[in-house]
Order: C-alpha cells, then sequence, then structure tokens
C-alpha cells in the first residue's frame, strides 16, 4: 500500500507539535543571547529564500513575476494585508503576461 | 481550587482573531489549491492543514515535495520555519498560570504567530489569559482548516490551475510573510543574502538544499554581525 506523503506530514505535525510545546514548557528558563538573535533571523532568512527563486530563478515569464512582486511588495508595505497583497499581485501578474 | 476553562475569555480571543480570518481564508484556499496542484491528495491536503497547521511550513512542504526535495531537507526545513515557536512559547510562559486551562498541551497544538501575537499583546495590556490564547487558537484552526477544504473543493473544478499562474503566489505569499519581519537594516542584509544565495543556488540544487544552507548562512551571518554591531 502505497502512503504517498503520510508518513512525512506525520513526522511534520510531530515536529511542529515539539517547536510549540518545548518553549510553553520549560517555564522561565532564559535563552542564551546569540541562541535567541540566531532563531530570529531563521524566518527572515528562509522567508527569502523561498521567495526569491520563485520571482526571479528562471526566465520564464520573468517581467510579469517582477512586475507582481513590486507591487504586491507595495501593497503589503502600505496596508498589510495578506488577501490583498496576493490579490493585487495576481492580477498584476496576469495583466502584464496578457500585455506581453 | 480547581480552576475550569474560561468560556468567556475563550470567546474574547476568537474574536479578537476574527479580522485575520481575512488573511487565513485566501491564504488557506490558495495553499489548498497549491497543494493539489503540486500532487498532493485531498486527504494529504487536508491533514497539513489540520495536523501540521503552519501556513509557511505547510507552502514549504508542499513547494519542496513538488520539487522532489527529500524527506529530510524537507522536515529540517519545517523544523527550521516552526522554532521560533519556542520563543514564543518561552515568552508566553512569562504570563501564563502555573498550571493552565486547557493543559499545556493542548495549548501547544493551536500556537501560530497571528495567535501568539495577539495574545501577548493581550497580557501586556493587562488582558490576556491562558483562555484567551486557546480562543484565539480555535479561531485559527476553524477558519484555517475550513478555507483549506473550500480551496480543495473549488479547486478540483478548476480546469488548470497551473495555466492560471497560482504557482506565482507562493513566492508572493513568502515575500508578505518576510515584509513585516523587516525592522532593521540588519533585517534587511540577511534577507538579501538568504535570497540572493538562494537565487543563484537554485539553478543547480534542488529547493529543499538551497532553502537549508540559505537558511543557516543568512541567520548565521546575522547573528554574526548583530553581535559585532553590538560590541562596536
Amino acid at each position: 500500500m502505497d502512503l504517498g506523503y503520510l508518513p512525512l506530514i506525520a513526522a511534520a505535525a510531530l515536529i511542529t507539535y515539539g517547536t510549540r510545546v518545548t518553549g510553553l514548557s520549560l517555564g522561565n528558563r532564559s535563552v542564551p543571547a546569540s541562541m535567541r538573535r540566531f532563531l530570529a533571523y531563521v524566518p527572515i532568512a528562509a522567508f527569502a529564500a523561498l521567495a526569491a527563486p520563485g520571482i526571479g530563478g528562471t526566465d520564464d515569464e520573468l517581467i510579469p513575476r517582477l512586475a507582481a512582486a513590486t507591487v504586491a511588495a507595495l501593497v503589503m508595505i502600505r496596508v498589510r494585508v495578506l488577501w490583498a497583497c496576493l490579490a493585487v499581485g495576481m492580477i498584476v501578474f496576469w495583466l502584464t503576461r496578457w500585455a506581453l | 481550587m480547581e480552576t475550569r476553562l474560561d468560556r468567556r475569555e475563550v470567546r474574547r480571543g476568537f474574536v479578537a482573531l476574527l479580522p485575520l480570518w481575512l488573511g487565513v481564508v485566501p491564504f488557506a484556499i490558495a495553499f489548498a489549491v497549491l497543494a493539489r496542484t503540486s500532487g498532493l491528495s485531498t486527504f494529504e491536503t487536508g491533514a497539513l492543514s489540520l495536523f501540521v497547521f503552519a501556513g509557511s511550513a505547510q507552502l514549504a512542504f508542499v513547494n519542496l515535495a513538488k520539487d522532489g526535495s527529500g524527506g529530510a531537507a524537507i522536515l529540517v526545513t519545517v523544523l527550521l520555519l516552526n522554532l521560533r515557536h519556542v520563543l514564543y512559547g518561552l515568552s508566553l510562559n512569562a504570563h501564563l498560570p502555573a498550571r493552565t486551562r486547557p493543559p499545556r498541551s493542548i495549548l501547544a497544538a493551536g500556537m501560530t504567530d497571528e495567535s501568539y501575537g495577539l495574545t501577548i499583546r493581550a497580557f501586556r495590556s493587562g488582558q490576556g489569559s491562558d483562555g484567551f490564547f486557546f480562543g484565539a487558537n480555535l479561531s485559527l484552526l476553524v477558519s484555517f482548516t475550513t478555507a483549506t477544504l473550500i480551496g480543495v473543493l473549488l479547486g478540483s473544478r478548476l480546469p488548470d490551475p497551473g495555466r492560471l499562474g497560482l504557482h506565482v503566489v507562493f513566492p508572493l505569499s513568502f515575500l508578505a510573510l518576510l515584509l513585516p519581519l523587516l525592522r532593521t537594516r540588519l533585517d534587511v542584509t540577511v534577507a538579501i543574502i538568504a535570497g540572493s544565495l538562494a537565487l543563484s543556488t537554485s539553478k543547480w540544487f534542488s529547493g529543499g538544499v538551497v532553502v537549508l544552507v540559505a537558511t543557516l548562512a543568512g541567520a548565521t551571518i546575522g547573528t554574526i554581525l548583530d553581535r559585532s554591531s553590538e560590541q562596536a
């Protein structure tokens, strides 16, 4: 029987729960300052690494993707609303792709 | 004295998170559509939202799986993306009572950026509680899993999601998650380093290796620069 991604999903769920329950169970113990700094930069570095190749990684539809990312970034900075950012970004992507 | 789950506090937390449903619902719908597009089954997509329940890690999971990354790379990325929860837990612990209702093991299951953010804000203004945190967690879980289900149902009716260009939602989502985190010049430096590294290596290596290396490199350089700027 092929379980597909289910074993990997179960492992991801356990790992995620582990990160959630660990800090909450540690009481008021303090984390070393350097570790705290490192962890603060993890989401920043990871999100940048996950976003960059999808925006500029290939030459296929590069201009629509750059246009969408630029406008979506402006929307996110100004309104801080994810759905507006994604909606406007996709509209710009479609319009640019259609126009070119 | 037996302390009980305070339903009024749960309701307060649930309602406090309602405005964020506007962001959560399309995010979860887009996630569901993209998960299906990437080859995950309906059940697998639902299981990710219900049991992993971490938007960015789920997007990474699907993105890396689609690229054919190995299980180890996916799980390490999930771990790195979720490590911040340890700090959320530590910071909430400074406010939570020794014995919480519901217990910490249940509170932990629903912890997210959003519910943590609202709860710590409530605590700082003297209005937080374990029940409030539980309600905020519940509010996100209900909206997120329901919207995932909607996305799965709607997605199967779309003729070809790939041709709609929905793959662009991935990088746009991470861009949207990234921008509010950029508060200092060093934050921007770390993002540029990690982004450039990922961009330049993505042509030769699979997604998992790229994200892993860029994350470790970016966060390490950030930590070093942070320390040296403090000493200067």
